[in-house]
């Protein structure tokens, strides 16, 4: 903690070691971070990188109101939001459409042979995940997947708390749903 | 409990923000309501899956490399200035050694023959790192002649060594002329300021006497708390510019504030461009082709599947068509990140030697601070040992006293 202070004021006076320094410990955070957002490898690396480049871009904004990882994770959601979003401005019909094929075969559930096993389980839970609406999405993995309390979060997203509660909530529902919709397919497949 | 309430609590109970009574009938209600209690299985199951869902996946190992070395190419000019007057010295050198070659050993024309070749290689060795140097870095007297040969060795050079990372590219470049060179062009600005609202509202003047505009606008702290000077406000925006300004824009907007960091980046998208550009005209064609086969269709389900290969070609050129465009406008109008701190007083100008001298005595300085401070926690937190060991050294004292007295006495006696 104290080192990371003296890091930080050596990297807001441009000291690029220091800068590393600070980053490294919150590169796979970073990255898992991305990759939920993202869906994707190559484009959580390609998201984690930029949002390094922003955090050193706008080091001055940071004012010790947050731990530094929370605000590091701000400024990487809000990455990764803007790409997602600028994405579907430029091709909006082709994702929707993308994104009705991709629930659907999340729903359908009847693809291997009944047991939903844990492998089974996670990849119909990323895929869910990426179903959900990004606002959603990024409060869902800040909460449910990096683990961070309520109010961080809701600091991380400039949102106030009863938002950040009720966004959590029904992605959470959300998903459930598909999870026990699939769960009982897979019990009926059984029986 | 109604199960409706039970879904309303659901989240809390996992987070352990209900209370005693609440978790009890939650329960209770539970082992009466099988619906209920599959969704708290299902939550359950959710929540300890998302918690695992990504352990043991780490950062592919150039992550954090890759961005430092963006990082460190963006500030490249300042480097590339020193650079230039290495390569600058060198080729000074080369041409005295030169010189003194062709009047010591008289060889004449054959001597001078034989150095150029040599002379090009270096001065392409300085030239590539100069590539970005700004036009006015100035250029020695004596070496005005060997600068025109290197200028032209810089366009070569730095497009050889850009493509030397994307293989092929040489080969493309050369085939595909009618593009020019894409290239996405973007400055990083950090300034403090004194006028905070007079020069903000000159900035945005200057965004848009250049025919830009801002794109985000992040603003922090008050005008009322900066007056007190404990929280000064500071405003991070990010804006685009018409490329062929940016040069412009910076310089200008460096007369605005007190400039304490500026960097330009060059992102060579020239290869992808083509790639897609390629990809489009294919694309394109293709469609053309199943468009013809559109009359020659016998049966309907002919006319259904190519019906449907149309519509995803039309997709993949829409794909194609908005990776253009959205390069376009990036190589058209590069990103300016703009940061701006409001100071009672402006301390830091252009790094200077003393500037340089000034930082790394700071930087020194906060260490022994900090080592002050460690010090005395350190020191703080031995208090429990230390007393301990006084006890004990008192007594042993004691005891090492009342034996010397006895022995002394005993000797007395």
């Amino acid at each position: 903690m104290e080192t990371d202070m003296l890091n930080l004021k050596r990297a807001s006076r441009g000291d690029e070691r220091a800068f590393e320094a600070l980053i490294t410990p919150h590169a796979d955070a970073t990255y898992r971070l991305c990759l939920r957002m993202m869906g994707n490898e190559q484009d959580a690396a390609d998201m984690a990188q930029e949002a390094f480049l922003r955090a050193w871009r706008s080091l001055s904004s940071y004012k010790g109101q947050s731990r530094f990882s929370t605000w590091l994770f701000r400024v990487t959601t809000n990455v990764c939001l803007d790409e997602l979003r600028r994405r579907k401005r430029g091709e909006s019909e082709s994702m929707q459409a993308l994104e009705e094929n991709g629930l659907e075969i999340v729903d359908t559930g009847d693809t291997p042979e009944s047991a939903l096993d844990r492998a089974e389980l996670r990849r119909e839970l990323k895929s869910a995940i990426a179903c959900l609406n990004e606002d959603q999405r990024a409060a869902l993995i800040l909460r449910d997947v990096q683990g961070l309390p309520y109010e961080e979060i809701a600091r991380a997203l400039d949102l106030n708390l009863n938002t950040v509660k009720s966004r959590i909530s029904r992605a959470r529902a959300a998903l459930r749903e598909k999870l026990s919709r699939g769960m009982e397919l897979s019990a009926e497949k059984r029986v | 409990m109604k199960c409706e309430m039970f879904e309303n609590h659901l989240d809390g109970y996992f987070d352990g923000s209900l209370s005693e009574l609440e978790r009890q009938s939650m329960e209770e209600h539970m082992q009466a309501c099988p619906e209920c209690r599959r969704e708290y299985e299902a939550q359950k199951l959710l929540l300890e899956e998302l918690r695992h869902l990504d352990d043991g996946v780490t950062a592919p190992p150039d992550l954090v490399s890759g961005a430092m070395e963006r990082i460190r190419r963006e500030r490249q000019p300042r480097k590339r200035r020193a650079a230039y007057w290495l390569g600058g010295a060198a080729a000074a050198a080369l041409c005295l050694t030169l010189a003194l070659g062709t009047l010591l050993g008289g060889a004449g024309a054959a001597g001078a023959d034989s150095a150029a070749p040599m002379a090009a290689p270096m001065a392409a060795g300085a030239a590539e790192e100069v590539a970005e140097a700004p036009a006015e870095a100035p250029a020695p007297n004596a070496l005005m002649a060997m600068d025109a040969g290197a200028d032209r060795i810089v366009t070569e050079e730095s497009v050889a060594d850009d493509s030397a990372a994307d293989g092929s590219a040489a080969k493309n470049r050369s085939a595909e002329p009618e593009y020019g060179l894409k290239i996405i062009r973007e400055a990083t600005i950090r300034m403090e300021t004194e006028n905070y609202d007079e020069d903000m509202a000159a900035l945005e003047q200057l965004v848009s006497s250049m025919g830009g505009f801002i794109t985000s606008r992040e603003e922090y702290g008050s005008e009322q708390s900066a007056k007190t000077g404990e929280n000064p406000r500071s405003l991070w925006m990010q804006l685009r510019v018409p490329s062929d300004q940016l040069d412009a824009f910076v310089e200008q907007a460096g007369e605005v504030g007190v400039v304490t960091y500026s960097g330009i980046s060059e992102t060579d998208v020239t290869d992808q461009y083509a790639d897609t550009d390629r990809k489009l005209q294919a694309y394109q064609k293709q469609y053309d082709r199943v468009l013809a086969m559109m009359d020659q269709a016998a049966t309907v389900e002919e006319l259904i599947q190519i019906e449907s290969e149309l519509s995803r070609l039309e997709m993949e050129i829409e794909n194609c068509q908005g990776s253009l465009n959205y390069w376009d406008t990036r190589v058209n109008y590069s990103t300016v990140y703009v940061s701006v701190d409001e100071v009672r007083r402006v301390v830091s100008a252009n790094p200077t030697m003393g500037e340089r001298m000034r930082t790394a005595l700071a930087n020194s300085w906060d260490d022994f601070t900090q080592g002050c401070q460690d010090l005395v926690v350190d020191l703080y937190a031995a208090i429990p040992y230390i007393a301990v060991w006084i006890v004990v050294l008192a007594a042993a004292g004691g005891v090492a006293v009342l034996v010397v007295r006895k022995v002394r006495k005993r000797r007395e006696k």
